[in-house]
């Protein structure tokens, strides 16, 4: 029997950016594929530095002002050279 | 259909100046019988001419600018004119007069109607229209390069005995100096699919005929990305703020001449603008004077978006002091905020909260620029309040979103009652974050990149998104509800869109934006209905000019 489990946290790596849209907003891009960032703590916002980061989606209802898909929580995150 | 017979119905006023002209022609050669010959061919071309007035007439009575009983006038009036200008031109002195009045009004019934701008908007949807035409029904190409021209007509016979639809053409057609170069030989092979060019190819690549066979990769050129900031100096004669120098979208929606009608309108009631956001900035300089609170909570702002949104819709105009909005003097809107995204995020019931409160506090417009992913129920949901505001009178303008993808898939982007907005940049393209409209009942385009607002603590900048477009439209809306304050969604999206800019299709990716507001066209159309006692004028207008209502 196979059993699937969905987890709402996930681990990534890959290089951060700055989306200039609605005021701005961080995200991580991974071979491509882009996590925007809710809480990125401040010492990380710098574009084009690598990070192991540990994510958690947001709920799907969540409204936004930046209406540039889902939003991730930052629950760890650290800086790899 | 119907915009085929708007096009066609444009031809009326100038089919009935070029036959006055040809009699005029006809009368001047009726002194002299040398240009028999001429005269023939004038005569055809008066007929021609005749001919393609009474269509461009009938255009006009299949169209949304026929009115009912006005034909039986039109026709009169035709006529009259024609016997008139028979008349006339029997006399020299009174020919010319008459010449010379029919050319200045038309000409001043060509400007004050914007016809020139009418046919430049027909302009557009001929070049669409054609530009949708299928080009050819081959889709796929070979190159090849012949061992001697003399051999073209035996590789056409042997394509032709295989039973191949092709076209062939020179590759390279504009070589002048053929001696310099073999590229003379060289031809392309049209056929309708990649599976014939396959089983062309492998006919030929072994062929004595040919040196060489390749194919021909079809290249298509991504439209440029579009330059951000406008490129124009920007000035303007009806507004002072210090700032609006640097707000090319004022530029765009053409606020001098927006400004100019304005001045000539007394409002019936001063509208309230919502704006359901981050918060406001209550104290900013230059947001104070047209803001009014509904509590005191909602009077600051935690981030900076709600501040900006407010700014574009209604800061406070020509009074020296950062920027200008649509409205002039503030004699037409005032604005208010409903914090509804503390820290620019929250959930749909926090929305919905909002729009309901806006709509018990007599919100005229109801703005917007933000949203989420869409499903049934969410989309019901939003439904359910959108039809609530508009029963209490409120136009719900929202933000189509930045994902460049379609509308459809966001909420409340994708309701059906609400006007929904796309973003453009200075050079009047899709911005390229913004979503389009497949489905969209009522979408519209407006300024979306680099737009210079209000942010907190008198501070000014320049942010990106469908989020500052939206507030252009609830500004115009806004004046446009002051001026009619029973002014429906259909109504109001009506006008927007008829009176818009229609924005040249992007057509490699067919994303449609809707036309891009014009605000000082959007207010004449406006008014022109409002203000029915003028109707007498109107008649006279339509019954003696040109120009076609």
């Amino acid at each position: 029997m196979e059993i699937k489990i969905d987890l709402p946290i996930s681990l990534h790596i890959g290089t951060i950016e700055y989306e200039n849209l609605e005021g701005g907003f961080w995200r991580l891009n991974e071979n491509n594929t882009i996590y925007n960032l809710n809480n990125l703590p401040h010492e990380f916002r710098q574009e084009g530095i690598r990070v192991a980061i540990l994510l958690k989606k947001s709920p799907e209802d969540v409204v936004n002002i930046f209406m540039n898909g889902i939003f991730y929580e930052v629950l760890s995150i650290k800086k790899i050279d | 259909m119907e915009q085929y017979f708007v096009i066609i119905a444009r031809f009326y006023p100038i089919t009935l100046s070029t036959l006055v002209i040809f009699i005029y022609i006809w009368n001047l050669l009726d002194l002299s019988n040398k240009f028999s010959k001429i005269k023939s061919f004038l005569s055809y071309l008066i007929i021609f001419n005749l001919v393609l007035h009474f269509i461009a007439f009938y255009c006009n009575y299949n169209s949304e600018i026929g009115v009912d009983y006005f034909w039986v006038f039109w026709v009169i009036r035709d006529l009259l004119l024609i016997v008139l200008s028979i008349i006339a031109f029997e006399n020299k002195k009174l020919a010319i007069l008459f010449t010379f009045f029919w050319i200045s009004f038309g000409i001043y019934w060509g400007i004050k109607k914007n016809l020139i701008d009418e046919l430049q908007r027909d302009f557009v949807k001929i070049k669409d229209w054609v530009s949708e035409l299928p080009k050819s029904n081959y889709s796929a190409e070979l190159l090849i390069s012949l061992n001697d021209n003399s051999q073209l007509p035996a590789l056409k016979n042997y394509l032709n005995s295989q039973s191949i639809k092709f076209e062939i053409e020179e590759a390279f057609p504009l070589i002048k100096d053929k001696d310099l170069t073999d590229l003379d030989n060289w031809y392309t092979i049209d056929v309708e699919n990649d599976e014939i060019a396959n089983k062309v190819y492998e006919l030929l690549k072994n062929s004595k005929l040919i040196s060489s066979i390749e194919w021909n990769d079809k290249y298509e050129v991504l439209p440029e990305e579009s330059n951000t900031g406008h490129k124009k100096p920007i000035s303007f004669s009806t507004i002072n703020d210090v700032h609006s120098i640097e707000q090319w979208a004022l530029y765009a929606l053409n606020i001098d001449e927006f400004v100019t009608k304005l001045k000539r309108i007394k409002p019936k009631k001063i509208s309230k603008i919502f704006i359901l956001d981050t918060g406001l900035d209550a104290n900013h300089e230059d947001l104070k004077e047209n803001y009014f609170s509904v509590s005191k909570e909602y009077d600051r702002d935690t981030e900076i978006h709600g501040t900006h949104c407010a700014g574009i819709a209604a800061a406070v105009t020509n009074n020296q002091i950062g920027v200008a909005s649509l409205n002039y003097n503030n004699r037409f809107c005032k604005v208010t905020s409903i914090t509804v995204l503390p820290n620019g995020k929250g959930r749909q019931e926090q929305i919905i909260d909002g729009m309901i409160l806006a709509a018990d506090l007599g919100a005229d417009v109801i703005s917007m620029s933000l949203g989420g992913p869409s499903s049934d129920s969410r989309q019901a949901a939003y439904e359910e309040a959108i039809e609530y505001c508009n029963k209490k009178g409120a136009i719900v303008v929202v933000a189509a979103g930045n994902n460049n993808m379609d509308a459809k898939y966001f909420a409340p982007a994708c309701c059906s009652n609400c006007i929904t907005v796309a973003a453009v940049d200075s050079n009047l393209r899709k911005a390229s974050f913004s979503n389009y409209f497949t489905e969209q009942k009522y979408g519209i385009a407006a300024p979306g990149v680099d737009i210079l607002s209000t942010t907190p603590h008198n501070q000014y900048k320049k942010l990106n998104g469908t989020s500052m477009a939206t507030p252009y439209v609830s500004g115009i809306i806004g004046v446009m509800k002051s001026i009619k304050p029973n002014l429906t969604t259909e109504e109001a999206f009506n006008i927007l869109n008829d009176t818009g800019k229609i924005l040249e299709k992007n057509n490699l990716s067919h994303k449609h934006i809707g036309n891009f507001i014009q605000p000082n066209k959007a207010i004449e159309k406006l008014t022109r209905k409002t203000y029915h006692f003028h109707w007498f004028i109107e008649w006279l207008i339509k019954l003696f000019s040109f120009s076609l209502v």
